[in-house]
């Protein structure tokens, strides 16, 4: 079970998240599927593919929680508006997952320069100023960050083609 | 970076958030949940105090029944997690991995015989004890031990490994066998009587239950036939010649290939 974790555990969570946008329901969901799959193990079924199992048990969850979600809408505004959620791949989670976990090892001044100017959208200016840091001194940081992400990726990339 | 990769690291900038999606803390959470604590790790401490518990009421149980019978309270041991490690009641450790199990009779431990029958595979730290022999029997063999650390594996075939000590390896009890000192190895082929030698395994041949690799000055060749072998794939890279030294994690595959491609400075592909 904890090597099943180690392995999915974040794969999982970035696949829910696909569907969810929210960090903290995609954890709930994937620990629940994990629960379903232990009580299933527990009772004495047999499940060949654990991990296809888990994905399954995830992707229906999700869909679940939308369905719930958009039932409080309106009617109405609900008309012309399916379920038309893009289906996150497997594979895509898994890259994603690499990616976090390669922006958790980014040195820590590193990673917080990296996510003002990524993700906060704050110029590099504005970030140079807040911490009292040079331009360039950011400017290393960013390129530095992208260039560990960018090997990461490139690595994952390399061993599923293979 | 191509169109894809901006748009995977996109959609992980907008969601991640420091400490989120913690594997340990998931599994921590999941163990409260369900009630079991993860034997062995971290360090074993909290199954180990369980399965103590349960060799105690294990034995309290055994001394009570051989007043009502001639006891044949029987214990088995199955290891649930990735690798269990469990303590007999003469100290004795021994680490399963997933799946295998290990039985034996409440009263041998008491006096007389140390005897288990063992499935699947399991690695032996026998507390010493010159008066009375460790036996493990398998489907398939037969090991005898005074006190040493060892490997038995029953698939495909029998094989042994011992770390520290002396260790007699036949097929059944009666039949004439050999003996392994540290260092050595021996395989039990289908048909024979009698084991062969055979080093293969080494030091590697309980990566599972250090949780590490050791490599001293081996050639990336053999590096990569190791690894490959523990996660069930097979690698190809730009130069077998060089060698390699140095202690890794069996947790993240494909951090330790990139560790070794660092180190060697050589591209290694997964086949």
């Amino acid at each position: 079970m904890e090597s099943l974790f180690r392995y999915h555990y974040r794969p999982l969570c970035l696949y829910a998240l696909h569907y969810l946008n929210d960090v903290d329901a995609s954890e709930d969901v994937v620990q629940e599927a994990f629960g379903v799959l232990w009580e299933k193990l527990s009772a004495g079924k047999k499940i060949v593919n654990q991990k296809s199992y888990l994905y399954t048990v995830v992707r229906n969850r999700c869909l679940d929680i939308i369905r719930k979600g958009r039932s409080q809408v309106e009617i109405s505004q609900l008309e012309g508006e399916a379920l038309d959620i893009l289906e996150p791949s497997v594979e895509d989670s898994q890259v994603e997952a690499r990616l976090w976990t390669a922006i958790d090892s980014l040195p820590d001044k590193c990673r917080e320069i990296f996510l003002m100017s990524k993700r906060d959208g704050y110029k590099q200016e504005e970030i140079a100023r807040e911490l009292g840091i040079s331009l360039q001194t950011v400017k290393n940081q960013v390129s530095k960050a992208l260039k560990i992400l960018k090997d990461g990726a490139v690595k994952i990339y390399m061993l599923i083609c293979c | 970076m191509s169109e894809n990769e901006n748009k995977h690291l996109d959609f992980v900038l907008k969601h991640y958030r420091e400490g989120k999606l913690d594997t340990n803390k998931a599994i921590s959470k999941f163990y409260a949940a369900h009630g079991t604590a993860p034997a062995a790790k971290p360090k074993g401490r909290r199954g180990w105090i369980y399965f103590a518990t349960g060799i105690a009421a294990a034995l309290v149980l055994g001394v009570m029944i051989r007043f009502v019978l001639i006891s044949t309270a029987e214990v088995t041991l199955v290891a649930q997690g990735a690798k269990d490690v469990f303590l007999l009641p003469d100290s004795t450790r021994v680490t399963l991995p997933e799946g295998a199990s290990l039985t034996y009779k409440v009263r041998g431990f008491e006096k007389g015989t140390r005897a288990v029958t063992l499935t699947g595979k399991g690695y032996f730290e026998v507390t010493k004890d010159l008066g009375r022999p460790f036996e493990v029997t398998t489907g398939n063999s037969f090991v005898r031990v005074l006190g040493t650390r060892f490997l038995v594996e029953t698939l495909p075939v029998a094989r042994v490994y011992v770390y520290q000590g002396k260790v007699h390896f036949a097929r059944t009890e009666n039949l004439e066998g050999v003996v392994l000192t540290e260092g050595m190895g021996a395989t039990l082929p289908k048909g024979a009587i009698k084991p062969h030698l055979d080093p293969k395994g080494g030091i590697n041949g309980i990566a599972w239950v250090r949780g590490t690799f050791i490599f001293d000055d081996t050639p990336l060749k053999e590096v990569l036939v190791t690894i490959g072998n523990y996660y069930g794939v097979s690698f190809g890279a730009t130069d077998l010649k060089k060698r390699l030294t140095g202690e890794f994690s069996t947790e993240d595959m494909d951090l330790i290939i990139e560790l070794i491609e660092s180190a060697l400075d050589v591209t290694i592909i997964k086949m």
